[in-house]
């Protein structure tokens, strides 16, 4: 065989497999990327009481309060641990916002979703821009000492985006907490963003 | 022409390999073990869960209702061992077989599963009474008849582009339970 001919095709084949060695190496940097839970989030935080303002939404928690049994209209729930009532409001600020996902995350390391008992009280699903909605999410904690907890709020803005971006109320368990043995709760309320 | 044969020979030493793989049962892990037999009442151990079958009841189609031939209902109690609130047992991992033949879950009808007290999720570290319905789509069994319930562990995907999901593992659980019908009001 001609030598140079040779050398040519060994160079080939080595391009070659430099190429697929390197589209194996592209797809582990995607997947390594990927396994980043929060990929994207803009972060959005505040506290109990404070204006927490991302560029769709304004979140204003007003109370939280922990009790033994929580009623509304004919929906009652009692529990062997504490039921956290958070009393909060919502502003759309520029365009019609779905509340896909409320949370509170405890420093225990529990991921609890609203009780779905009362998920009429919340009405949080869809609020139209220009509107303030004001309602209540109800948490479910276990039997123990009361661990320290955010409240997480994601939206979805029912458009195309590149990026998302998240809510994080901090410490809404702390020594303000109203404490009672019955806490009923109040009607959902949407009134025009002043 | 070299070149071109060594390719062919490196796929069909791949195609023996994931033919071999397959035939080895690789590819449908719920189904390769068969899993320890467990009492009614008995406390079987799952990735995100405790559960105990504690009975089953076949209720009669009751006039005017959709259900035309009926159901059952598989009572259980569970409780969430995960740290996340979730709304019942992954439905790929339980599999209900009734007398008549029907299956339900994991490649079979849909199985719908709820809290029997209350319209709520399933919060962690909380042991729940829980209720796994299956409608039936034909005749209900003559005789007392028996609903074998199958559990699958759980384990998260580590798939090469996509993560994080829960997928059925290995059967761990086969329950037998009697399933008498429920009388009228």
């Amino acid at each position: 065989m001609n030598p140079q001919l040779s050398r040519h095709h060994r160079r080939k084949r080595l391009s070659e497999t430099l190429a697929v060695v390197l589209c194996f190496v592209l797809i582990a940097a995607i997947n390594a990327s990927g396994r980043n839970p929060e990929p994207g989030i803009r972060w959005y935080t505040g506290r109990v009481g404070q204006v927490v303002a991302s560029p769709y939404l304004e979140v204003t928690v007003h109370s939280v309060t922990l009790a033994e049994e929580v009623n509304y209209l004919t929906n009652s729930m009692t529990t062997e641990g504490t039921l956290v009532v958070i009393e909060f409001s919502v502003a759309a600020k520029k365009e019609k916002t779905l509340l896909s996902e409320i949370w509170l995350e405890t420093g225990t390391g529990l991921v609890l979703e609203p009780r779905g008992e009362f998920k009429y009280s919340a009405g949080f699903a869809l609020t139209e821009a220009g509107f303030t909605r004001t309602a209540n999410s109800v948490f479910q904690l276990p039997p123990g000492a009361l661990p320290s907890a955010d409240l997480v709020i994601h939206a979805d803005r029912l458009t195309i985006y590149t990026y998302s971006w998240s809510i994080r109320i901090h410490d809404v368990i702390n020594e303000e907490a109203k404490r009672t043995n019955l806490a009923v709760l109040s009607p959902p309320m949407l009134a025009v963003t002043r | 022409m070299s070149s071109l044969r060594s390719w062919l020979v490196g796929l069909g030493v791949l195609g023996l390999l994931i033919a071999g793989v397959a035939a080895a049962g690789g590819f449908e892990p719920a189904k390769s073990a068969p899993g320890r037999d467990y009492a009614p009442g008995e406390l079987i151990e799952l990735t995100r869960w405790l559960v105990r079958v504690d009975g089953c009841e076949y209720e009669p189609p009751v006039e005017g209702s959709s259900d035309e031939f009926g159901r059952a209902r598989v009572k259980l109690t569970i409780t969430n061992t995960w740290q996340q609130t979730q709304w019942g047992i992954n439905p790929q991992t339980m599999t209900v077989e009734l007398p008549n033949g029907e299956t339900f879950g994991a490649n079979g009808e849909t199985l719908t599963f709820i809290d029997a007290e209350t319209n709520g999720d399933f919060d962690p570290q909380f042991t729940r009474p829980a209720i796994a319905t299956a409608r039936l789509k034909s005749p209900a069994w003559t005789s007392d008849g028996a609903v074998v319930v199958r559990l699958a562990n759980e384990r998260q995907s580590e798939g090469f582009l996509v993560s994080g999901g829960w997928i059925a593992d290995f059967q761990v659980a086969r329950i037998e339970v009697a399933c008498p019908a429920v009388s009228g009001p």
